[in-house]
């Protein structure tokens, strides 16, 4: 058992107790059950309903029948405001805190109060779900987020800070640091016809020289004043009680066949915004793309640095990297879909 | 001052790094700084990485770059200091010894160590800082490929 202290308070959260009231949750009301294979990972998530609303659309792309034994199993439950853990886990910050004990990890942040057993392979989470309190657009967007981070790097999984498009199997890595126009893009990209993965947080796991990309997230937050470059897409915007300045974009119903679950990563575009006349494509270096991806990548995430950031190195010499001024954003995404018919048109040939 | 026997060593818990295309890019784990080693940075990362003594990097400089010893010296005792000062490496007596440097390799030109310091994270974790306690999760080698 795990525990740890509320930040202004001195009760105690433990994972044996966030486990139990978990398994009385899901003894007691109606839950869905999800198949999911992520990253190549077989992942069992069970919510009960007032839960599953929000927590499964953002996997929903990554549905499958049950073939194997999951990896992983996550069993969800609602956290009532009127339970004394809702006040404790408001003394979190944001981010929350990570506390881990052998195999065990507690993550405690204000929505919610999580458990993962590492060699168990199991995830147990006590989340908020009150609409008229309004949840955090990152957590309504990535919810466990941190705790699946942990789940795949013990499987030498990376979750990288990046958007990800495809055409026919071939794809291309986003990266930047925040502002650097990596969802706009990666939206751009999505409306001139390319198939999408992510635009902020998407897996990737090397073998042998080769890098395969990987879905996460189906739903992604986008900056409310950003949206005015996508009047197309506001029609299908999700109504959330988000607090922050951000909306959820929930990209598998927007363009629910063109939501990509892999592929071969075969370049890294590095976006700028310059608001110019046009957009323009130039080679980058090996290490412009390593600074622009592994920072954010690593110091946001639970991973082993070193080996998260070896893995990026690898990735950053074996495929090449481009800088794209972003000017029009329509130009951009026409830029990009010709720039992935061009690989492909290579890898064909 | 670090000793001519003695070896800086990275700090895991602090630092993290990485060379490409001769160039050592770092990532302080704790403030989010970032950083880059030009020059023949990367060459001093990577005997950093492998614990060589401030001697033998010295040696190691002069003996495969067009340099002085003197100029060898001074630039590895100012890039050494700046590692230690930004909290990226730790001073210890425990040096490995350096496999020996082989005779008659061509000398390459000469590139000053530098070190370029990106902050932009820095700023955006000081706003917006991960969940406290990421860094002590331990790992398995064998699964993560953490070392």
């Amino acid at each position: 058992m795990i525990a740890a202290c509320g930040a202004e308070t001195a009760a105690v959260v433990t994972s044996d107790d966030i486990l139990s009231r978990v398994k009385d949750a899901h003894r007691a009301a109606e839950h869905t059950v999800q198949h999911l294979r992520i990253a190549g990972e077989a992942i069992e998530l069970a919510a009960t309903d007032s839960i599953a609303s929000f927590l499964l659309p953002p996997f929903a792309h990554l549905t499958v029948d049950r073939a194997q034994e999951p990896a992983l199993r996550i069993a969800v439950a609602a956290l009532d405001e009127r339970d004394p853990l809702a006040a404790i886990l408001d003394t979190f910050p944001d981010s929350g805190v990570l506390a881990t004990e052998g195999e065990q990890v507690l993550h405690l942040h204000p929505q919610a109060a999580v458990t993962l057993d590492r060699s168990g392979g199991m995830l147990y989470a006590l989340m908020r779900n009150d609409a008229g309190r309004g949840i955090a657009s990152w957590h309504r967007a990535k919810p466990l987020q941190v705790p699946l981070s942990i789940f795949f790097a013990d499987r030498g999984i990376d979750l990288l800070h990046g958007g990800l498009v495809s055409l026919r199997g071939q794809g291309v890595l986003i990266a930047g640091v925040g502002g650097s126009g990596k969802s706009t893009l990666t939206l751009a990209s999505l409306l001139a016809g390319l198939d999408i993965l992510g635009d902020d947080c998407v897996a990737m796991r090397k073998t042998g020289e080769s890098f395969t990309g990987y879905s996460v997230f189906a739903s992604t937050t986008l900056e409310r004043d950003h949206l005015r470059n996508f009047p197309s897409l506001t029609r299908t915007l999700e109504r959330s009680a988000s607090t922050d300045a951000k909306q959820v974009l929930p990209l598998a119903m927007l363009e629910p066949e063109r939501t990509a679950i892999a592929t071969t990563i075969r370049a890294i575009m590095l976006p700028r915004v310059t608001r110019g006349a046009s957009v323009t494509v130039t080679p980058a270096a090996p290490r412009d793309a390593l600074l622009a991806l592994a920072p954010s990548s690593i110091l946001r995430r639970a991973v082993p640095p070193a080996a998260a950031l070896a893995r990026m190195a690898a990735l950053a010499r074996a495929v090449p990297a481009y800088r794209l001024e972003m000017g029009p954003v329509e130009e951009a995404g026409s830029t990009m879909r010709a720039f992935l018919e061009e690989i492909c048109a290579r890898g064909e040939a | 001052m670090i000793e001519q026997n003695e070896c800086v060593e990275i700090d895991e818990q602090r630092a993290a790094g990485d060379v490409i295309d001769g160039e050592a890019i770092i990532i302080n784990l704790v403030s989010g700084a970032y950083y880059s080693m030009l020059g023949i940075g990367g060459e001093i990362w990577s005997m950093v990485n492998a614990r060589y003594s401030v001697a033998a990097m010295r040696e190691h400089i002069v003996a495969t770059h067009d340099v002085t010893e003197e100029e060898a010296a001074r630039d590895l005792d100012g890039i050494l200091q700046q590692l230690l000062d930004e909290g990226l490496v730790r001073v210890s007596s425990d040096a490995a010894v350096a496999p020996p440097i082989p005779a008659g390799e061509t000398k390459r030109p000469y590139k000053a160590p530098r070190l370029q310091v990106f902050r932009d994270m820095e700023e955006l974790l000081a706003l917006d800082p991960p969940a406290p306690g990421m860094n002590q999760i331990t790992w398995s080698a064998s699964k993560s490929g953490a070392k």
